[in-house]
């Protein structure tokens, strides 16, 4: 039982660590707290400063140019990036990890360029009709003239209008439920293809990298087969092994968030005087600092663990479930003692916390709500999941 | 980073498991889940049994002879010996800390027999006037010809009845506060000690090990100077050293329980029928499930991150503040739910879920009340503490 981070970590975490605060930090009053309000010029910039430090591709395997980091160390690391609520893009994202299954030509023109912030990437799942039942898509693809052509609509999808291309997920015409699900890579400049609009939201996720909730609608959209991931029928699969080890972050951003809600609140407790004493002197506010920190501590090893059974090739779905719901209650809780401790300048634009409060909000939702995680942890300790294993 | 205990260890804590299912949990039913009806006979014998196993002293650290396995060994064993509701006393107890400061005479009197249960101890703290803030105390002592002469009364002693010896705190006659406070290693045949009797409550706490709390009283109580344990006014700083490492317990003990606690609820609810399904088919129920399993995978690991801070000599208190907070509230939800599954049957003495929740209420409640906790890790929290420290 080792809960230390080797040399190496420490010192990727300290060199993450300082250019956050140098570079990013400082960023934030100006974009309002909300990597939503980053130009496109400026991330790039940004992305060009984190390669030329030598931290570019933090998230790349070995097998494509990439430092090659285990789960540990990138909980580890995305502690650290997450601590600012602008220009944590400049780190690059996890790709999907349906994006494995791409052929050699695939890899080349999506994959690659994906893990490398060369294209952007997103999913396409979501439509008006279903959201948390993917099983209930109804957009449809026929195969017509040596290519399979996409009708329907997606709702919800962050970042469409910014992507390169989508993981698009549609049926083929005539099936039903999880059969014939298909999984298509779909260039986002082709015909047919349109960005309806922007979805204003209370909030945007915490972690969505400035993306946007979209409307999109497919009119005929014409691809060719060798866009298909994976094969014909067999999207469901992909859909289920996506979203799992990316879904690790929900630890380490829900604690590096948490703990500045906490640093504020602290800081402000112990500074701010009513009635002839600091607002620290109360037990209702010591009990606020003292039940946010047993919360972060809590999920903080949680998420290591989680990280550490992926590095051993071990089922951590469970786990995982886990750590989604309970960081984003736990964040909101966190930044809801934090908006209460400082009074009205909590709420107000001037400070992050509403932001990051209306982000967990939204949090609770985003990449499958938190009963359908239940349901998943429920339904996996009913069939026999058990705790370490011993 | 690393969540695999070692070979030795996984040895040991696999020798436990088997001794706890083939010789404890058998005894349940008989003594009622409750290792107060154990009767002392029984109890020498299961001692005896353990001993020739080869699983004697395990809290008893290196130097005293005993297996050395540090605190995340001490953590993994009591995760085991604590899925036992009768008998786990057969293992030891881990010593009040403050015995390690006792001198060589005391050592071999009291200290090493303590270790081995040879001897066995409590302390002697509360009074009716003073529980959580023990600088109040009244109880008082005297110095007459190189003895002290002792008056007073304590209350909540637990296992004074059976006690060889106290750890015994009183304050020098006229001295007010933290500074007249001394401890006495106090012999319980002295003349002048008296039990006055057992005091019912709601539940024994959970690391009682058959332990009933008691009320006692000194009249002239004559102990030597020589059993004054550190110096003569100086038993604050006994009084603050003792209940750490001890305290640790919470976490696996509850983490053992809770495990417990959720298996029957898991157990129960795939196989009780109502209005044709079975309980684990409702969303209500899955939610108690999940919350539960969130709420235990969360305590484990905080736990053994405490026991590693101790095993590495760092300071641990805040964190097994948390750890106290956290256990003994988890433990009482845990329960709570898996009584709620049961039904009524989860509140009948056939099973031990009402005592684990009786327990559980006591917990925050013993070893110093959750609200003294909550203030200690706020107090740390506003003068600088902070997590990992990386």
């Amino acid at each position: 039982m080792e809960f230390g981070l080797s040399e190496e970590v420490l010192m990727m975490r300290g060199a993450v660590r300082q250019f956050v605060e140098r570079e990013l930090l400082p960023l934030e009053r100006e974009y309002e707290y909300d990597e939503v309000n980053l130009p496109r010029e400026k991330r790039a910039e940004l992305f060009q400063q984190v390669t030329d430090i030598g931290l570019g591709g933090l998230f790349v395997p070995k097998e494509y140019g990439g430092p090659g980091i285990g789960f540990v160390e990138r909980v580890a690391v995305q502690e650290e990036i997450h601590a600012t609520l602008v220009g944590y893009c400049a780190f690059g994202r996890p790709v999907y990890e349906g994006l494995a299954l791409c052929t050699p030509e695939q890899k080349e023109e999506y994959l690659i360029p994906a893990l490398w912030g060369l294209k952007l990437a997103h999913a396409g799942i979501s439509e008006p009709i279903t959201g948390a039942d993917p099983s209930m898509i109804e957009t449809y693809a026929e195969y017509r003239n040596g290519k399979y052509v996409i009708n329907g609509r997606k709702t919800f999808i962050s970042g469409a209008d910014e992507s390169d291309f989508l993981l698009m997920y549609a049926r083929m015409r005539g099936t039903e439920g999880r059969e014939g699900i298909t999984c298509f890579l779909v260039d986002t400049d082709l015909p047919g293809f349109n960005i309806e609009r922007h979805i204003p939201v209370m909030g945007l996720p915490t972690g969505v990298f400035g993306d946007k909730p979209c409307e999109v609608s497919l009119e005929n959209v014409e691809v060719s087969e060798d866009k298909i991931l994976g094969e014909i029928g067999k999207g469901w699969e992909i859909l289920q092994s996506s979203l799992g080890a990316v879904r690790l972050v929900f630890g380490p951003r829900n604690v590096a968030l948490g703990e500045r809600c906490l640093k504020m609140s602290r800081d402000y407790a112990t500074s701010r005087t009513t009635f002839g004493r600091l607002l620290s002197d109360r037990q209702a506010v010591q009990w606020m600092l003292a039940d946010s920190a047993i919360a972060i501590e809590s999920l903080r090893w949680m998420g290591f663990h989680s990280a550490w059974k992926l590095d051993r090739g071990l089922d951590a779905r469970t786990e995982i479930a886990m750590l989604k719901v309970f960081g984003t209650e736990m964040l909101e809780q966190v930044s809801d003692r934090a908006i209460q401790i400082h009074g009205a300048i909590g709420i107000s634009k001037d400070l992050p916390l509403e932001r990051i409060y209306r982000g967990a909000r939204a949090d609770r939702i985003v990449d499958g709500p938190n009963e359908v995680h239940r349901a998943v942890i429920a339904r996996n300790i009913t069939r026999g999941y058990w705790f370490p294993g011993y | 980073m690393d969540f695999e205990l070692s070979e030795e260890v996984t040895m040991m804590r696999g020798a436990v498991k088997q001794f706890v299912g083939q010789e404890l949990l058998p005894l349940e039913r008989e003594y009622n889940f409750d290792e107060i009806y154990l009767p002392d006979e029984k109890r020498a014998e299961l001692t005896k049994k353990v001993k020739d196993a080869g699983l004697s002293g395990l809290y008893v650290p290196k130097q005293y002879g005993g297996p050395g396995i540090g605190f995340v060994g001490q953590v993994a064993m009591q995760e085991e010996i604590h899925g036992a509701m009768v008998g786990y006393t057969a293992f030891g107890k881990p010593v009040y800390e403050g015995l390690y400061q006792c001198n060589a005479e005391q050592t071999e009197e009291y200290l090493i027999p303590a270790l081995w249960g040879e001897k066995k101890a409590c302390a002697g703290i509360t009074e009716p006037i003073s529980g959580a803030d023990p600088s109040m105390m009244v109880t008082y002592a005297e110095e007459r010809d190189g003895k002290y002469i002792i008056n007073g009364r304590k209350i909540f002693i637990s296992g004074a009845d059976k006690a060889d010896f106290l750890l015994f705190y009183a304050r020098l006659k006229g001295v007010e506060g933290r500074e007249g406070v001394t401890c006495f290693l106090m012999d319980t045949d002295l003349p002048g000690f008296n039990v006055e009797r057992r005091i019912e409550t709601l539940g024994v706490p959970t690391g009682s090990g058959g332990d009933v709390p008691c009320e006692v009283s000194l009249e002239n109580v004559e102990v030597p100077a020589e059993n004054i344990l550190g110096k003569p006014g100086r038993g604050w700083d006994v009084l603050q050293s003792s209940l750490g490492g001890v305290r640790l317990g919470f976490g696996p003990r509850t983490v053992a329980l809770s495990e417990r606690c959720l298996r029957m609820a898991r157990d129960y609810a795939t196989s009780r029928v109502t209005f044709g399904r079975p309980l684990a088919d409702r969303q209500a129920v899955q939610w108690m499930l999940a919350d539960s399993a969130i709420a235990i995978e969360s305590l484990r690991w905080m736990s053994y991150h405490s026991a590693w801070k101790l095993d590495q000599g760092l300071d641990a208190r805040t964190e097994i503040a948390m750890l106290k907070v956290h256990g003994s509230e988890t433990l009482e939800k845990v329960s709570d739910r898996a009584i709620q599954i049961h039904g009524a049957i989860g509140i009948s003495k056939d099973f031990p879920l009402e005592q684990i929740y009786r327990g559980a209420r006591a917990d925050r409640i013993v070893d110093g009340p959750n609200e003294v906790h909550r203030v200690v890790i706020a107090r740390n929290l506003t003068k600088g503490y902070w997590f990992p420290g990386y």
